[in-house]
Order: C-alpha cells, then structure tokens, then sequence
C-alpha cells in the first residue's frame, strides 16, 4: 500500500517545529489510547 | 485525530458518540473501526448520492482499513475481540458484566484502549497519505 511505503519519511509542522511522521502517529496512537481510558465506561 | 490532523467536525464527533463498545455496547463490530472509517469518510466520502465513482473510492479505502485492523487486532467484531483480549466476553449493554468489565480493568491499556490506539494510528497513517496526494 503505498503509505506504508512512504511511512516514516514525511515531516509535519506542529507547534512551531517539525515533527516526523512516526512521532505524529505515536501521539495519535497514544492519545486516542489515554482518551479510551479515561472518557469511556 | 480531529486535533492533530485536522479533520471532522463537531458534528462528526457527535455522530460517533453510540458506536462505541460495538455499536450502543452490542459487541458488535469495533467502534473503534468504525469510528476509523468515519474519520476519513470526512475527506474522502461521496457529497452527492449520484457521485458513485467517489463512493467506489470511499470503499477502497474503507477496506483498506478493515484489512490493516483485523491483521493488526485479530478480529473485527468487538466480542471477539474480547476473547482475545480478555478470553471471554463482556456483554457490555447488561449493567453487571459491564460492571465487572470496568472492576477487572476493561480499560487497562492492554484492553480495549489499546486497540483505539491501533485504530487511530491506521485511520492516520491513509489520512496522511491521502493528504500527501
């Protein structure tokens, strides 16, 4: 698939630096985990 | 996802409040598949019921989706997703089993939360792509 081939290389601008596109997916991967565990049930 | 990509709406947000624990917590398919496949039917799903060739392509992506998540969890259907993660199943709309859910920590990272996790990160990595494009 082609954004596993591309996975990793691009740079995203957050908050006044740039950030890797594994550390962006890392945050979404964790927040949406802390989100579960704090707002369901 | 809608914070750190800039996608959805209040409205979307909204709609996806009862899909959780399988939709209204029947065990049913995972709200968090579900909720992957709305976030990005907000950039590429059909505005016009006659827009067939965009539905077409909604669904590719979709199924993409789908895929990536039962490889990477195991399992689409919520209570069998349970069995994995829990080795049994909670039915989680009968108040006493979502009690004991919630008491034998349902919502322990390794549990369900972590599978939002999983669900996230795919839904980010196509919408990132899709951007790219």
């Amino acid at each position: 698939m082609s954004f596993a081939k591309t996975w990793g290389k691009n740079e995203i601008k957050k908050g006044g630096h740039r950030m890797n596109e594994k550390e962006l997916l890392d945050e979404i991967f964790e927040l949406a985990l802390q989100n579960d565990m704090s707002y369901l049930g | 996802m809608q914070e750190k990509l800039n996608v959805g709406s209040k409205e979307v947000f909204k709609a996806a409040s009862a899909l959780a624990a399988g939709v209204a917590k029947r065990g049913e398919t995972c709200g968090a598949l579900t909720g992957a496949i709305l976030a990005i039917g907000t950039l590429v799903g059909r505005e016009r019921l006659e827009d067939k060739e965009q539905l077409q392509f909604s669904m590719e992506i979709a199924d993409q989706v789908y895929v990536l998540f039962r490889e990477k969890v195991g399992h689409t259907i919520c209570s069998e997703i349970h069995k994995i993660r829990y080795g049994r199943v909670y039915r989680l709309f009968i108040p006493e089993e979502s009690e004991a859910f919630h008491n034998m920590g349902g919502h322990g990272r390794k549990g369900c939360p972590e599978v939002c996790g999983i669900a996230a990160r795919i839904a980010a990595e196509v919408i990132l792509d899709l951007k790219r494009k």
